[in-house]
This record gives C-alpha cells, sequence and structure tokens, in this order.
C-alpha cells in the first residue's frame, strides 16, 4: 500500500469511526431515557381486546373524541395506529359505518353519545369503546 | 419450526439460487464467503415472491405458501448440488488485507450493529412508514382470510401500490413462526443492513483488493443514516442492497468472467429492487440501457449481448409477479395516478421546479448520511489522493453511471410527479440518497486507483 493509500485509507476510517460513535452516543442516550413500552406497543395494545372481538374481514368506522385538542399530526398518527392494531378489519375514519370504535382521550359521557344515535356495544377503558350507529342503513 | 427456521430456510434458498446460477464444487470454494453474505437478504425475497404468489389465489393459506417456499429452497439446494458437479474449481486470487484494517472495519461494524439493536429493542415497529406501510401491510396478509385486503382502496393513505418484499418477506416468517413477533421483522432489518455492508467488501475484494473492499465497508458500516434507516424499517436499505447487487454481479460477469448464471442473478437482483420499491422498478431501465450503452468498444459491447438473454430473463422472472401485483392488486400510483397526466405534462415544462429539485438534490448530497465530515469531501479528498484508474473498459465507469443516471430519474419523478415539491424534497431526499450509496461507493472505489491490489 503506498503512503497516499495508507492516508486515504485512514481518512474514511476515521471519518466512519467519529460519526458512528457520535451516532451511538446520541442513541445510547435516548436508549437510556426510553420509556419502558415504545410508543407503538402502548397504544395499540389498547385495541387488543377490540381485534380479538372483530371478525376477520370488514370495515369499522372511527371516531376521536371532538375538541380533543390534538394536533393533525397526532390524529392521524393516532388513527393509522388504530387501523395498525385492528387490521385485516380496515378502518373507516368516519362514524358512518353500522359499529365504530373510539380513540377518547377525554370523558365522553354514553348519554352524549346517545344523543347522536350511538348505542355503546362495549367498553374497554382508556377510552376505547365500541358503539353502534342505530342510525345506519336506514337512511 | 419458528421464525429462526424460517430464516435459516431463507439462507437455504438464497445460496441454493446463487449456488445454481454461479455454480462452484461441492467444497467450500473461494467465493462462498460472497455467496453466503447475499444469501440471507435473497432468500428473503424468494420468501416474499413465494409467500405473495400463494397467497394470491383466494383464500390460500399462510401455511401452504411456507410449505410451497420451502420445496422452492430444497428444490434450489438440490439444484446447486447437481450443478456443484461439473463446476470449475474457484480459485483465491486476492490478499487477506491489513489486521489493523479489519480490526478497524469490525469495530465500526460492531458499533454500528450494536446501535441498531438499541433503536430495534426502543422501537421495535419502526419509524412511522414502517408501522403505517410496511408492517401493517405484513399484519393484512398474515391475518387476513384473503390477500387482496390489503390493498383496498380504503387504505389508499397506506400506498397499497408500493411492492410487497419486505411485507411478504416477514408475513412469511411470521407463518413459519405461528404468529406475529415482532423481532422478526427486526430481523429482517438487520439481514438487510449487514448485507448492505458486506456484500459490497467481499465483491470490492474480489474485483480490486482486500483494501479497497474494506474502504466499502467502513464508508457502509459508519454511516448513521444508514443504521438510522435500517433500523426504522423502512425499505430504502432493502433497495439499495438489491441495486448493489444487481450491480456487483454484472461486474462479476462481465470483468470476472463468471458467466452467465450470473448474469442472470443479476437480472433476479435487480427485479427484487422492483418487488421492494417502485423505484426498483426505474432502476431495472437504467441497468439495462447502460449496461449496453456503456461501453468502451466493439469487444466490450459484444460481450455484452452475450449476457442480454441471462440478465433479461432473470429480471423479467421477477418483474412478472411485480406486474401481476401491479395490475391485479395495487392500486395506481398517487404521483402517476390516472387523470394526472396533463397536470404532469405541465410540471414538466415548469423550469423553476427543475432549479429548486437540483438545489434540493445538490443540498442534500453535502449533507447527507450524518458523517462528521460530508461524504462528498471525505471522497473528493480520496479522489485526490490516490487518483482515477486508467478506463479502458466501460465497466470501470458503469457503476457510478447506473447511480448517477439513478438520482436523474428521481430529479425528473421530483419535477414531474410531485405536488408539494418542497415538502417533498425535505422529508425524502437524504432516503433516495441512500437507496444509491452502497452503488455510488463500489461505483467510486472501483473507478479509482487501488496501490494495494493487483487489478
Amino acid at each position: 500500500m503506498s503512503p497516499r493509500t495508507v492516508l486515504a485509507v485512514l481518512l474514511v476510517a476515521g471519518v466512519a469511526f467519529f460519526s458512528i460513535g457520535r451516532f451511538f452516543q446520541e442513541i445510547s442516550d435516548f436508549y437510556a431515557r426510553r420509556p419502558e413500552v415504545d410508543g407503538v406497543t402502548q397504544f395499540t395494545a389498547r385495541y387488543a381486546p377490540v381485534r380479538a372481538m372483530l371478525p376477520e374481514k370488514g370495515m369499522i368506522g372511527y371516531m376521536a373524541d371532538p375538541g380533543a385538542g390534538a394536533d393533525e399530526l397526532t390524529a392521524t398518527a393516532e388513527l393509522y395506529l388504530v387501523q395498525y392494531a385492528l387490521a385485516p378489519v380496515i378502518v373507516v375514519n368516519s362514524t358512518d359505518q353500522r359499529y365504530f370504535v373510539t380513540n377518547f382521550h377525554t370523558t365522553v359521557t354514553t348519554g352524549s353519545m346517545a344523543d347522536q344515535g350511538f348505542r355503546l356495544v362495549r367498553e374497554f377503558g382508556n377510552g376505547v369503546a365500541v358503539f353502534e350507529n342505530e342510525k345506519w342503513g336506514k337512511r | 419450526m419458528g421464525g429462526l427456521g424460517g430464516l435459516l430456510l431463507c439462507v437455504l434458498a438464497g445460496f441454493g439460487l446463487l449456488r445454481a446460477g454461479w455454480p462452484a464444487p461441492r467444497r467450500w470454494s473461494a467465493h462462498d464467503p460472497l455467496r453466503l453474505a447475499m444469501a440471507p437478504a435473497l432468500g428473503l425475497g424468494l420468501l416474499s415472491l413465494v409467500y405473495f404468489a400463494i397467497r394470491s389465489v383466494g383464500g390460500v393459506g399462510g401455511g401452504v405458501a411456507v410449505v410451497f417456499f420451502a420445496a422452492v429452497a430444497l428444490g434450489l439446494a438440490g439444484l446447486a448440488w447437481w450443478r456443484a458437479g461439473s463446476a470449475a474449481g474457484e480459485t483465491r486470487d486476492w490478499a487477506k488485507g491489513p489486521a489493523w484494517l479489519w480490526w478497524v472495519f469490525g469495530a465500526v461494524a460492531g458499533v454500528a450493529g450494536f446501535t441498531m439493536v438499541l433503536v430495534l429493542v426502543a422501537s421495535p415497529h419502526g419509524e412511522w412508514d414502517a408501522w403505517s406501510i410496511w408492517n401493517l401491510r405484513a399484519r393484512f396478509l398474515f391475518r387476513a382470510v384473503e390477500a387482496k385486503v390489503a390493498f383496498d382502496p380504503m387504505l389508499q393513505w397506506s400506498h397499497p401500490d408500493y411492492p410487497l418484499l419486505t411485507p411478504a418477506a416477514v408475513a412469511g416468517l411470521w407463518t413459519w413462526n405461528g404468529e406475529e413477533a415482532q423481532w422478526l421483522a427486526a430481523a429482517v432489518a438487520v439481514v438487510f443492513w449487514a448485507s448492505a455492508v458486506s456484500v459490497p467488501v467481499l465483491l470490492l475484494a474480489r474485483l480490486r483488493s482486500t483494501v479497497v473492499g474494506l474502504t466499502a465497508g467502513l464508508a457502509l458500516a459508519g454511516m448513521p443514516l444508514l443504521v438510522r434507516n435500517a433500523s426504522a424499517m423502512y425499505a430504502d436499505v432493502v433497495v439499495g442492497y438489491f441495486f448493489v447487487v444487481a450491480v456487483g454481479l454484472c461486474l462479476m460477469a462481465v470483468d470476472r468472467g463468471a458467466g452467465w448464471g450470473v448474469a442472470a442473478l443479476a437480472g433476479v437482483a435487480a427485479g427484487l429492487a422492483a418487488w421492494s420499491k417502485n423505484e426498483g422498478l426505474l432502476f431495472c431501465g437504467v441497468l439495462l440501457v447502460t449496461f449496453f450503452g456503456v461501453v468502451r468498444n466493439r469487444e466490450e459491447w459484444r460481450e455484452r449481448w452475450r449476457l442480454a438473454g441471462p440478465l433479461v430473463a432473470g429480471m423479467a422472472l421477477v418483474l412478472l409477479m411485480v406486474g401481476y401485483f401491479k395490475y391485479a392488486f395495487a392500486p395506481a400510483n398517487d404521483l402517476v395516478a390516472v387523470g394526472k397526466g396533463a397536470a404532469m405534462g405541465a410540471r414538466l415544462l415548469d423550469f423553476s421546479r427543475y432549479g429548486v429539485t437540483m438545489w434540493g438534490l445538490a443540498e442534500g448530497a453535502f449533507r447527507f448520511g450524518d458523517w462528521v465530515v460530508p461524504p462528498l469531501i471525505v471522497f473528493g479528498v480520496w479522489l485526490g489522493l490516490v487518483g482515477v484508474r486508467r478506463i479502458d473498459r466501460g465497466s470501470i465507469v458503469w457503476p457510478l453511471v447506473v447511480g448517477g443516471l439513478q438520482v436523474v430519474g428521481y430529479l425528473f419523478v421530483y419535477v414531474a410527479g410531485s405536488e408539494r415539491l418542497e415538502w417533498q424534497l425535505e422529508t425524502s431526499v437524504e432516503r433516495l440518497l441512500l437507496q444509491v450509496w452502497p452503488t455510488a461507493v463500489v461505483g467510486w472505489l472501483y473507478l479509482t486507483r487501488d496501490s494495494a491490489g493487483t487489478q
């Protein structure tokens, strides 16, 4: 190996070593402070009992709590995560289905839902419930 | 059999395919480390093709698909064994390389691999695109009675037109495992990352020298973006892996006379790139055009044409499956959907978009990789130190031409297809450049002089 080649190899090796070292430090800091359970697992675990009661195919509506103040990105992420949890049943972002699943962060009373024509089928806690849209198919 | 058994079967299938197309005697042979480095990811590609082909027949379960895959793997192993009977021996004509460089490479690759494991343990479902696209599709394929449910128009936001290599491979492994296990999706990510690092090392060791190969390994293993993207379970490392394997096998066929079978394997790898991401379709076109176009003389051109049939045949085998998926299952891609032709034409004539895109790509290239010094500077200095080798064959510049034209292709896709150009550039340029990075590294090191090697 010529001295120039040695120098060139050392340059790449040095840059690679320091770059990956810096990244490792960043990740190990993050790893040390990480939550016990990751966000996706934590969120989708709320829907595991819903998944167990659903059929192997079909569609289900979706309702997030109105005015919960979630930004658009978070709201979208949560809808997609509910789909991730409930696959292969397709989650439609609408209550215009016979059944729909909720993603509530604030308290919503069954009374206020009943006023909209939504009957509680089953509540799972943590803002997750399945409702039946009693008006569905009647229009 | 378990997920681990499924993974081992993928290694057998990949190694069998490689040995069937590129035969060697029945003992451990000189190119076997390279074959073994390519095998697991190639096997995952095969699993994914077989799994989806069987599952796409209405109502056929995953169990049938994986049993069929086991038969394919055993069949390939048998074919490889049979072809080994008449195979010529392989001689090792490259040096081991300096021990200190192996240690440095080992340290960098070890830190990178460990970092990847930490990220995967902390985020076992990957980042946004992983769970909203790739792992979601894997869940649909694994859980649904009929595979077509995964492509319902209601799921347009999850890009159901994206090819299925990663999701179908993960679903296939879950089927072996008997249940969903996120560690198998993580294992697929690790396999592709490790292969994208190790294949260029072993490839360049054969084509140039071990020093050049290990330098490529440092440039790949030492790149935080490669680790970040692979552990996010995105498919860019997957498609980038198949780009570099296709290019590498073509170089072995052309410059080392490895034969028509290797050209066919290169075609299969290019086809698997198209089965990984839509960008792979562009790559197949770029590969074919440049394979026949980048030559120095008539003799080289004749040699390329001799390999044309196997290359195209290998590619076509996989592209048939991609075509079947696109025709029978996938909705149109959101960038090129029907009815968008006029808008795309207007964008192509808007020259300001070229400026914005070129600036975005140039800026992305300069900031690329999360290195402490930008790669453009590092490899510019490398070029200054070692110089360019004598270009007496088109193949010496060909890998860089492939990488360059692929990026030009991306430029046109941005210009014509993107409705939110600046946002799209900001969020995707580094990933697109990453796809080309392994090929660019191989291409750059293939072009520059090598005082350590004999070739």
